[in-house]
């Protein structure tokens, strides 16, 4: 019944992140997917003017300098760490491919993720260190215009025993789960706990009636938890407690005030990254 | 453990008309997973604003409520409630028609798997060649995929996907094998309907990639068609279809063939269409 999923999992070449590979490879064995280990680096930065020596002239070249010492072993790094998420796989039961990708970073994923049911990344993932803290630029990049739902890894990750899905009864955060229910329809089966803000109790939750009717066709058990005050000092508040959980964010949505509260909410989230975060948006 | 999972399905009947195609396509579903299905039906005289109706600010607060047929419409809704019954599908009805406001039809798109219009008896109203404006207001509005049924037609036993490279026939794509994992495992037929027969098609590894895994039983062609007739034509020969495309006004598809390629196709051959958009 299940299909495979074509998962995509984004590294830094240079710096593997062996966290958010365990983490692929536990949903890859959940969703009896094969993992595609996408490894990024910014080769635009590198590009400079350089002197070719040919046979018989020296010319000049617009690109990497492959003879620079520093870019050989930049090289080697890239290979070895090609080799460490292979073999990470294989201990891991995990199938697995690579696709190397050259050029801007958010660029070529977000062109991948067209062909992708999801997309794992992890909120340290950094190509440009001038825009430093996280979620770094290029996480906001990617979560704005990938065209799949994406996973932020978590720092440390062991299992999942319970979603937790952040509602505001706005149009994405009802679409996100929805998403999220397609990709892993057997998480549903856990404890799914609804986070309300500033709403006093199940009644007042916009469209209450739908979502549980929703849920009940997935045979899903719904349970509410109520915060009040700022929401996203009582979101990051709530999952600070919370120990393999799940969140899901139905962010970064289209109007520009809506995007402006989920932007802050998703990236506190993200900061404190010890869960991981399914995030989409229609 | 068996775990009982349905879909959640919306199905709209105009007033006056029972679509039995949009019916016998639910039973079908249902056959092969379980359907929560909600049965919506409108007067007839909303189609004009259909869902522009509640715009506060632009559109004045009338409900331009015409020739509502109530005998009909109950009579349709206990029709409803009796094959439900017969076939075993788990139903809810709509009872309050003439308050249901159509923002709140839309509303309901969000928290629906899919909805699944009867088109003939939309195109009953609307010549042939015109396209249907309640049906592309529909699609262009809706929260979820769209299922567009004809009233007659096989229960399809193959899969047309229709790519172009861009992200919203991609999209759909992805959203009908979520949502139909068991039609997955039938034939499909991706076709890249632009250019000449010695085009490229684009990204065809990636999407080569990411389909196979969908749909094992695959193949991928070119179709070299400057009009849409003879992709008409070819749509034809395909008995037991359903077509899966990404956008109905605004695709590449539409340029190619002047009127909507989907629309085309709803027109003339009938086949069930299911579009998805974001």
């Amino acid at each position: 019944m299940c299909t495979m999923q074509r998962i995509l999992v984004a590294f830094d070449a240079l710096d593997i992140n062996l966290n958010s590979l365990d983490f692929a490879c536990y949903i890859s064995r959940l969703t009896d997917s094969k993992i595609t280990g996408v490894f990024l680096e910014n080769l635009i930065t590198e590009n400079k003017l350089i002197i070719k020596e040919g046979y018989d002239a020296t010319y000049l070249k617009w690109g990497p300098d492959e003879s620079d010492p520093d870019y050989v072993k930049k090289m080697d790094r890239f290979q070895e760490n090609i080799s460490i998420f292979q073999n990470h796989c294989v201990n891991k039961k995990s199938s697995c491919d690579v696709l190397c990708k050259k050029g801007s970073p958010a660029k070529e994923l977000i062109r991948e993720s067209r062909f992708a049911d999801l997309l794992i990344t992890d909120a340290q993932t950094c190509f440009n260190k001038k825009f430093s803290g996280s979620p770094t630029n290029f996480e906001k990049d990617i979560l704005q215009a990938a065209e799949c739902p994406v996973m932020i890894a978590p720092g440390h990750f062991s299992q999942i025993d319970e979603i937790i899905f952040c509602y505001d009864g706005s149009r994405s955060s009802f679409y996100s789960i929805r998403q999220f229910d397609y990709i892993f329809p057997e998480l549903l089966q856990k404890k799914v706990v609804l986070l309300a803000v500033n709403f006093k109790n199940e009644k007042e939750l916009p469209e209450i009636e739908k979502l549980k009717e929703w849920f009940f066709t997935r045979n899903a058990q719904l349970h509410f938890e109520f915060r009040h005050g700022k929401p996203e000092d009582e979101i990051n508040d709530y999952l600070l407690q919370k120990n393999n959980s799940l969140v899901i964010m139905g962010a970064f949505g289209r109007s520009s005030l809506s995007r402006l509260f989920r932007k802050t909410t998703a990236g506190n989230i993200l900061k404190s990254s010890y869960l991981p975060v399914f995030i989409t948006h229609p | 453990m068996f775990v009982k999972k349905m879909k959640k399905i919306l199905v709209v009947f105009d007033g006056t008309h029972f679509s039995e195609g949009a019916f016998e396509f639910t039973r079908a579903m249902n056959e092969q997973q379980p359907v929560l299905l909600t049965g919506v039906f409108l007067p007839q005289a909303d189609y004009a604003g259909f869902f522009n109706y509640g715009d506060a600010v632009t559109a004045p607060l009338y409900i331009p409520v015409l020739d509502v047929n109530e005998e009909i419409i109950q009579k349709n809704i206990s029709r409803f409630k009796t094959l439900c019954q017969k076939h075993g599908i788990e139903h809810r009805v709509h009872e309050d028609y003439l308050d249901f406001a159509l923002p709140a039809l839309k509303k309901e798109t969000q928290f629906a798997d899919l909805l699944i219009i009867g088109s003939e008896s939309f195109y009953n109203y609307i010549s042939i060649r015109e396209s249907n404006e309640f049906v592309q207001d529909t699609l262009h509005n809706a929260e979820c995929p769209v299922l567009v049924v004809p009233e007659k037609f096989d229960f399809p036993v193959n899969n047309i996907l229709c790519y172009d490279g861009s992200e919203p026939s991609v999209y759909a794509i992805k959203q009908f094998a979520y949502l139909f994992p068991e039609m997955t495992k039938n034939p499909s037929l991706l076709i890249y309907a632009m250019g000449n027969a010695d085009t490229d098609i684009p990204d065809e590894m990636n999407i080569e990639e990411l389909v196979s895994r969908h749909y094992p039983n695959l193949t991928i062609t070119r179709l070299p068609i400057k009009t849409g007739k003879n992709l008409r034509e070819w749509v034809a020969e395909k008995e037991g279809s359903i077509i899966i495309s990404g956008s109905f006004g605004r695709s590449m598809l539409s340029r190619l063939f002047k009127n909507s390629f989907a629309s085309g196709i709803i027109n003339d051959h009938r086949l069930p269409v299911f579009i998805a958009h974001k």
